[in-house]
């Protein structure tokens, strides 16, 4: 198993948002994470990727074997875990190409692989653009700076596609696309499934699950994983809302109200 | 009683032991500036602490035990070590002109002054005024305030060598000319004073860049100064790399006279030296002239680094555009004062000022002092300043990437500093120059003291 996550449980500033997931993911699987805002999907990913304003405090998390929740992010990173990010942050004065080059070299050091130089970087650089349809102009801007919604998550998905990571996790990557910035953007995401990648899409809509069709959905409601199942999941979810799956178990303050 | 006047005082006479051999001593109105200047130092001293324009410099430390300057006859040092030297600055490619001073006197054989274009002269001062000090009579001084500090008059007083470029109207250079200054004198702690004349004609455009650097562990006291003056529709930038080794103190006024129409740009980089302060003062004298005031400094350890401008909008329809950026590690202190003076009847005036700054140590401290005078009305003026740090935000998402914390911290420090470097050109010194403080942003501790 790639990723195995075991009654994990989390806090922000003494308040608890993650109360016991468990969540497992093998190789060449994709899911889908569902759930209502403030469901602690975000929560989920960035205390994946190794955000430490969040405080584990019980379960495990263990990423090919070994303890994820040890390794600092850039460690992580570099093992081959990918956060997709809801906001990718603005790094203004960074060149794109500089950014990324730097990252690939990074992971590519770790995994014992040479570093790639100025001309092969273009040249791969080139070809994963095109993939999400970047212009090259993209490679000499900052990083995200002034960039539209759409343009910052071709870009996110163009940097997974550089990073080639074994787990992706791609936080709302549909929020703020048009129809065609979806598609382009899950087009680019499909072609990065392979056996050895699994892929986790959190999301809050169905639409972007209409093009990257999951092996498994899961609902998140109240810092837990309320229901797992296949595809139709998700199409259920789209007719009928959370409601039906979380309203019976969750109070009106969001909490879940004693599941036994 | 504040000891300002005995170190003065002392300072003065420990100079005096140059006097005699000081440059063209047998011009009559080189004599009488002289002696002007020295008068005018043994009145006002060494600026203090209590000088509002010092307050948060203390200068006096660094003159209590300096012995005066390295004699012409006393300059030794090692030629192949300091041509490397020069050889590895920033934008110094085989092809630019470039006049070197070694201990603060002219080099003649580090220098390579063949290479300029025609209708462009540069030479050392000591030596045009051996040669044919006529053609610096009546400039030398027209335009620095007769209210400046005592540390430009004691300038004055004993000025004696440094380089003079006068460019020809019309005359555009492609290449930037370089004024290379090197402190190797270990032994014991000197004075050096270089003192640069630059005359850009009417319609001319060109770059100077003065480098600043020296041996690590020299105890030099540069006090430099350089006038420039622009004639009408001229295009001139000036790059200031101040990069002395942290054993020295570095203290520098740039004083320019801007033309009608003419157009001015400045990139004062403050980078080592254990204490420095600069100084940029631009008189914008004809209508419709501008310029653009760029600055990064980026410190760390205990030194102290102290940016100065002045901007005189003295004429109608001018612009001024001041951006300062600073960085601030470990304990080092870095001040900023950018003062804007808008004269009565200069209306339909443009001035902008900003100063962000980065601290990355716990024990950095910033000062940032806007100071606007303006006593006419149509006047658009802008000011801002910030203090921030990096964002842990910004942290995770390059480490998130799998770079680690400490280049990610370096990354972002070069992206702050970048907007400084980017308004470079030519490109080929923009890039250099980007690497440099790619570079110099790299040695920076604070990226040690993560994870």
């Amino acid at each position: 198993m790639l990723l195995r996550i075991h009654d994990l449980h989390a806090e922000i500033d003494g308040k608890p948002i993650l109360r016991g997931i468990d969540l497992e993911v093998g190789a060449g699987e994709v899911h889908a994470v569902m759930g209502p805002n403030g469901s602690g999907k975000s929560t989920l990913a960035q205390l994946l990727a190794g955000r430490e304003v969040y405080t584990v405090t019980r379960g495990e998390v263990t990423f090919d074997g070994k303890n994820l929740l040890e390794m600092p992010a850039d460690l992580r990173a570099r093992e081959g875990l990918f956060l997709s990010f809801q906001y990718p942050i603005e790094l203004p004065g960074i060149a794109n190409s500089y950014f990324l080059k730097a990252a690939v070299n990074a992971v590519r050091r770790h995994r014992g692989l040479s570093e790639l130089d100025a001309v092969d970087f273009l040249v791969a650089a080139r070809a994963k653009m095109k993939l999400v349809g970047l212009r090259e102009d993209f490679l000499h801007r900052s990083v995200n700076e002034g960039f539209s919604g759409g343009e910052k998550k071709r870009n996110e998905i163009f940097q997974m596609a550089m990073l080639e990571p074994r787990l992706a996790i791609l936080d709302e990557t549909d929020s703020g696309l048009d129809v065609d910035a979806l598609r382009t953007v899950a087009e680019g995401v499909n072609s990065l499934r392979s056996p050895d990648r699994a892929i986790v899409v959190i999301t809050h809509y169905q639409r972007l699950l209409d093009y990257i069709v999951p092996d498994k959905t899961h609902v998140l409601a109240g810092g837990r994983i309320v229901r797992s199942g296949g595809a139709e999941l998700a199409r259920e979810v789209e007719e009928r809302g959370y409601g039906w799956i979380t309203g019976a178990t969750e109070s009106s303050d969001g909490m879940p109200v004693a599941a036994a | 009683m504040s000891t300002t006047p005995n170190i003065g005082l002392n300072l003065a006479q420990r100079l005096d032991r140059a006097s005699g051999q000081l440059a063209g001593g047998h011009v009559d109105w080189l004599a009488a500036l002289r002696r002007g200047a020295r008068a005018r130092f043994d009145e006002i001293g060494v600026p203090g602490v209590r000088d509002e324009d010092w307050k948060y410099t203390n200068i006096a430390p660094a003159l209590r035990d300096l012995p005066g300057p390295v004699l012409a006859d006393e300059v030794v040092f090692d030629s192949a070590r300091v041509g490397m030297m020069v050889a590895a600055l920033p934008g110094l490619d085989g092809q630019s002109p470039a006049i070197v001073f070694v201990d603060g006197h002219f080099v003649p054989g580090l220098s390579r002054l063949q290479a300029l274009a025609r209708g462009v002269s540069v030479s050392s001062l000591r030596e045009l005024l051996g040669r044919d000090p006529g053609r610096l009579q009546g400039r030398l001084g027209k335009f620095l305030p007769p209210t400046a500090h005592g540390l430009i008059a004691l300038n004055s007083a004993f000025l004696d060598d440094g380089a003079v470029v006068e460019i020809s109207e019309g005359i555009v250079c492609e290449r930037p000319m370089h004024l290379v200054f090197v402190s190797t004198r270990r032994n014991e702690a000197f004075v050096s004073q270089p003192r640069n004349v630059i005359v850009a004609g009417g319609g001319s455009s060109a770059l100077v860049v003065e480098h600043y650097i020296g041996e690590e562990g020299a105890r030099a006291l540069t006090n430099t100064v350089s006038e420039i003056e622009l004639g009408r529709g001229a295009a001139f930038g000036h790059v200031r790399l101040q990069r002395e080794p942290q054993s020295a103190f570095h203290v520098a006024r740039l004083q320019v006279e801007q033309g009608e129409g003419s157009s001015f740009s400045s990139h004062a980089f403050g980078l080592g030296a254990a204490l420095s302060r600069t100084e940029v003062a631009v008189t914008l004298s004809g209508e419709n002239a501008e310029c653009t005031l760029h600055g990064l400094y980026a410190v760390h350890g205990k030194q102290h680094v102290d940016h100065h401008t002045m901007v005189d909008h003295a004429a109608p329809r001018t612009r001024s555009n001041q951006l300062y950026k600073g960085v601030l590690d470990d304990d080092s202190r870095g001040v900023f004062t950018g003062r804007v003076l808008v004269r009565p009847m200069a209306q339909q005036i443009k001035a902008v000022q900003t100063n962000p700054v980065l601290l990355l140590g716990d024990g950095a401290m910033a000062e940032t002092r806007p100071q606007l005078e303006i006593y006419a009305d149509d006047v658009a003026c802008n000011h801002g300043a910030s203090i921030g740090r990096i964002s842990e935000e910004a942290m995770f998402y390059l480490r998130s990437r799998g770079i680690e914390p400490r280049e990610a911290r370096r990354l972002m420090v070069y992206g702050f500093a970048a907007e400084v470097v980017e308004s470079l050109v030519p490109e080929a010194l923009r890039e250099s120059i980007g690497a440099l403080i790619g570079t110099h942003v790299g040695t920076l501790r604070a990226g040690e003291r993560v994870a």
